[in-house]
């Protein structure tokens, strides 16, 4: 789609759209638009002209550019009809895989031992329940939205919840992980003050989350879609307050969700990195080490690999809505199209949180091995050797100066490689 | 043996949740056609070919207000939609033109 400058000197030859030379050849005094944005679904008011007198009006036609006609995403929704359920398949079906498999290994055989363990069970929790909602949304991408408000209103709730409830919980896993590196210095709780020191994090955190999906809940509504005249599921404002809402949510959601546990996991995590560097001193083999770091490289690697994108493209379609900076078709098309793709890589971390956090540790490993001989007839004796508390050694030892393995095994929150 | 029979498992499962998503043939979303700029004025020459208008509103899902004319131009297959801005005074003028038009012919 060619790009024109406007202007109202019609004798400029910038304005020359037509594609039939023998045509601009026989007419030299009228110039036509021979290209032109084609909406068939326009529902308009419509009036009868009767004026049908318009022989002079073909003089002027080339007034007017596609820099001033509809932008028209036909092209963006087909895109989404066919890309969004396909993505939203394949999350579907490994997210619910690698979660469900987290939920049952720990509530059937895994006690919670850590706050840790109670973090990755309610992240589990959230990423379920974030799958759950994609359906709904590539059948509304396919379809549109056949089954009412409420269920517009409740399934747009349940994914920003869950959204931000799972970033939040990834933040508060590099606190704990953080946390249990400082704990030498400080005097270990009691057990029952423990356990309601869990529950209030867990409260805390899925509060958070649900205050964040409760504009959702208000906003989201169902609307006709003009330009296909089929029924929608988005947000609506009230247009007076439009453009103000909609940008100060993005920008709180973005915080909230990406630049909070971002910061947090950053910090937590150098921390974790300097003293797993420190514990090189204490004579710790330096695989167990070099595992370690590989672990908090990935986990921040793949947060940032689907998250960011995401997010500064948000970002952009927010600046874009304060000032208006996007004025050219082509741009905003892609703009929209960007923000499809990078949506749906942002969704592939509920896939991926099973493996980041739970698989990669050897105790998990030991539960499913357990778990694997139990189903099958034939007995495996293979183990895994005892890696685990030596690294939970190593790591006492950079920060404390008596190891007291029983109480460590008992209370401390440990990290669990 | 129970991997590659859970794979496979999986693979068909995700199969069929494509095909079903994949059945109906017309595919939308919700990226609303918008204007993003406005046009700077019409002539008054050509102003008795707009047939309708409707109102862009900022409601979210588009991010400028406009009123969005459809005139019928002779050469031109499908009518054409221009940007207007809704705050300009040869703008409301068309629209109470319009407005008018329709009360005659109803």
């Amino acid at each position: 789609m060619s790009s024109c400058p406007s202007g109202n000197n019609q004798q400029s030859a910038s304005l020359l759209w037509t594609a039939d030379s023998s045509f601009l050849n026989g007419v030299s005094h009228h110039k036509q638009i021979t290209m032109g944005v084609l909406l068939e679904y326009e529902h308009d008011y419509q009036y009868h002209d009767h004026d049908n007198d318009s022989n002079d009006s073909a003089y002027d036609e080339d007034y007017f550019g596609d820099l001033h006609t509809v932008c028209d995403k036909q092209e963006v929704r087909s895109f989404a009809g066919v890309f969004l359920p396909v993505i939203y398949t394949l999350a579907l079906v490994l997210g619910l895989a690698g979660n469900s498999l987290v939920v049952f290994i720990y509530l059937s055989h895994k006690r919670l031992r850590t706050l840790t363990d109670v973090f990755i069970l309610n992240l589990a929790f959230a990423d379920l329940l974030l799958l759950f909602t994609l359906p709904f949304w590539a059948a509304d991408a396919v379809n549109g939205w056949q089954i009412g408000t409420a269920a517009c209103k409740i399934t747009s709730a349940l994914y920003t919840t869950n959204f931000s409830c799972s970033m939040l919980l990834l933040s508060c896993i590099s606190i704990d992980r953080y946390r249990a590196l400082a704990k030498g210095s400080a005097h270990t709780p009691a057990r029952n003050n423990s356990r309601k020191h869990r529950i209030i994090m867990c409260l805390v955190v899925w509060g958070i989350a649900i205050v964040l999906g409760l504009p959702d809940m208000v906003f989201y509504t169902v609307r006709v879609q003009h330009s296909s005249e089929r029924y929608t599921c988005r947000a609506v404002y009230p247009h007076s307050m439009a453009r103000a809402a909609k940008a100060t949510l993005e920008i709180l959601e973005v915080s909230l969700s990406f630049i909070l546990p971002f910061l947090v996991m950053m910090f937590c995590y150098c921390r974790v990195g300097v003293a797993l560097s420190q514990a090189a001193t204490a004579g710790v083999h330096g695989g167990r080490r070099w595992r370690a770091f590989r672990v908090l490289i990935a986990v921040v690697g793949v947060f940032l690999l689907t998250q960011l994108p995401y997010n500064v493209v948000k970002l952009i379609k927010t600046l874009d809505v304060i000032y208006i900076l996007v004025t050219e078709c082509d741009v905003s098309k892609n703009l929209d199209l960007a923000n499809q793709i990078t949506e749906s890589l942002a969704l592939t971390h509920c896939c991926l949180n099973p493996v980041l956090y739970v698989f990669i540790g050897s105790s998990f490993k030991m539960h499913i091995i357990k778990l694997a001989k139990h189903w099958s007839q034939t007995g495996r004796g293979y183990r895994h050797g005892n890696e685990q508390p030596a690294i939970e050694i190593s790591l006492k030892s950079a920060t404390q100066t008596h190891t007291n393995s029983s109480s460590g095994n008992e209370d401390t929150s440990t990290f669990t490689i | 043996m129970e991997t590659q029979s859970s794979t496979m498992k999986f693979q068909i499962l995700a199969l069929l949740l494509l095909l079903a998503c994949m059945y109906p043939s017309i595919a939308q979303g919700y990226y609303e056609n918008c204007c993003l700029k406005y046009v700077t004025g019409i002539k008054k020459n050509m102003r008795r070919n707009i047939m309708s208008y409707r109102v862009q509103l900022t409601d979210g899902g588009c991010n400028i207000p406009a009123v969005v004319f459809k005139m019928r131009l002779k050469k031109q297959l499908k009518p054409k939609s221009v940007c207007a801005d809704p705050r300009s005074d040869w703008v409301q003028a068309i629209i109470k033109e319009l407005d008018e038009k329709n009360k005659r012919a109803m």
